[in-house]
């Protein structure tokens, strides 16, 4: 008799733990996962910092090798200037472009004279190089053109700095003529370039056995044009 | 000759001679005002121009030179003289426009690694000088 009075009393004591049990748990899971979120806005908030500040810290330099060796690469940049490039063995990585892709390479693979981009931050002992690019290097510019020479297909173009470049005009070299009445660029033959015309070019930048520049592609501005 | 007749005619030459000295000084003074205005009048046909003309010097706002994106496009912003003909060209691109307002803004696509881009400006009037600039973009997309 007494049993069946203190039953429901000791079911109603069970079920009152495990209520604060539950209601316990509960706060403890909510407090665990919103620290846990805190830690992942913190780790993602300095990851953009990171990033932002090797952005800014971050600057691209271009030459050709000059001296190799083994943690040392010096470059002559396209203004004659030498600048010393310190490697880091276990950071620094090496990569060649060709055909607009990359290709992971070794630091045995540069060769003296090759023509790289190098990314890194720059210090009072030169540049700390993260990344290395082994590129080709390439000369844009334009000119009047001051003669044409119909048996060697090459042109002498006299640019802004009154330099005398030549430009070999090659079987494979694109050839632009800008349409003056329409403003279109139309593809044409060397027999329709003119002394006196305007030449905007893209050549890779090493002179072949000639002492020419083997011109890629040419926009020809018609001399028309300016008498318009 | 008498003595009073002589006086007569030395007063009237003394007269005589200052007055002919005030004709011809009156005379030269109406030359030289006369001369000053012609030359003034000269002077400013020569300085006062009838027409203005608004010269713009190519200056690119963005983007800033030796940039590294990690992007393969970069828009190419900037500012020359009404009217004048632009060449924009790289090793894979070669854009011509001629453009109507002072301001132009174009895409550009890049080639991976560096990207030597030459903006060339032939303005409209043959007898103003053509100008250029230099962009060298890096891009990098391993590197940000």
């Amino acid at each position: 008799m007494i049993f069946k009075k203190i039953l429901p009393s000791i079911f109603f004591f069970i079920f009152l733990v495990f209520l604060i049990n539950f209601i316990a748990f509960g706060q403890e899971k909510n407090s665990t996962s919103s620290s846990e979120k805190e830690v992942e806005i913190l780790k993602e908030k300095i990851a953009i910092k990171v990033a932002e500040l090797r952005q800014e810290n971050n600057q691209a330099f271009s030459g050709n090798i000059i001296n190799l060796s083994e943690n040392l690469i010096e470059i002559k940049d396209k203004d004659d200037k030498k600048i010393l490039i310190n490697l880091d063995p276990t950071l620094t990585k090496y990569y060649r472009i060709k055909n607009n892709q990359k290709k992971e390479i070794n630091f045995s693979d540069l060769e003296k004279n090759d023509y790289i981009v190098v990314s890194g931050i720059i210090t009072d002992k030169g540049v700390n190089a993260n990344l290395i690019f082994v590129d080709e290097r390439y000369l844009v510019d334009f000119g009047r053109l001051i003669e044409i020479n119909k048996e060697g297909y090459w042109l002498k173009i006299n640019t802004l700095t009154n330099e005398n470049i030549i430009i070999d005009i090659e079987t494979n070299t694109k050839q632009w003529l800008l349409n003056i009445k329409n403003l279109e660029l139309e593809k044409i033959g060397f027999s329709k370039i003119k002394e006196g015309d305007m030449i905007n070019f893209v050549a890779k930048d090493s002179k072949n056995e000639s002492d020419h520049f083997s011109a890629q592609k040419i926009i020809v501005i018609p001399q028309e044009y300016f008498l318009k | 000759m008498k003595k009073e007749s002589l006086i007569a005619v030395v007063l009237g030459l003394i007269f005589g001679f200052v007055f002919a000295i005030f004709i011809v000084l009156g005379l030269s003074q109406n030359k030289v005002e006369k001369e000053n205005i012609l030359v003034s009048e000269k002077k400013s046909v020569t300085f006062s121009p009838t027409k203005k003309l608004n010269l713009e010097l190519l200056t690119i706002d963005k983007p800033k030179n030796n940039l590294i994106v990690s992007k393969n496009q970069i828009t190419i912003e900037g500012s020359v003289s009404k009217d004048s003909l632009v060449v924009i060209q790289s090793p894979i691109k070669d854009l011509v426009f001629q453009n109507k307002d002072k301001k132009f803004k174009v895409d550009f696509p890049l080639a991976l690694g560096e990207n030597v881009i030459k903006i060339v400006v032939y303005p409209k009037f043959s007898n103003i000088k053509i100008q250029e600039k230099t962009l060298f973009i890096y891009y990098l997309p391993n590197e940000i």
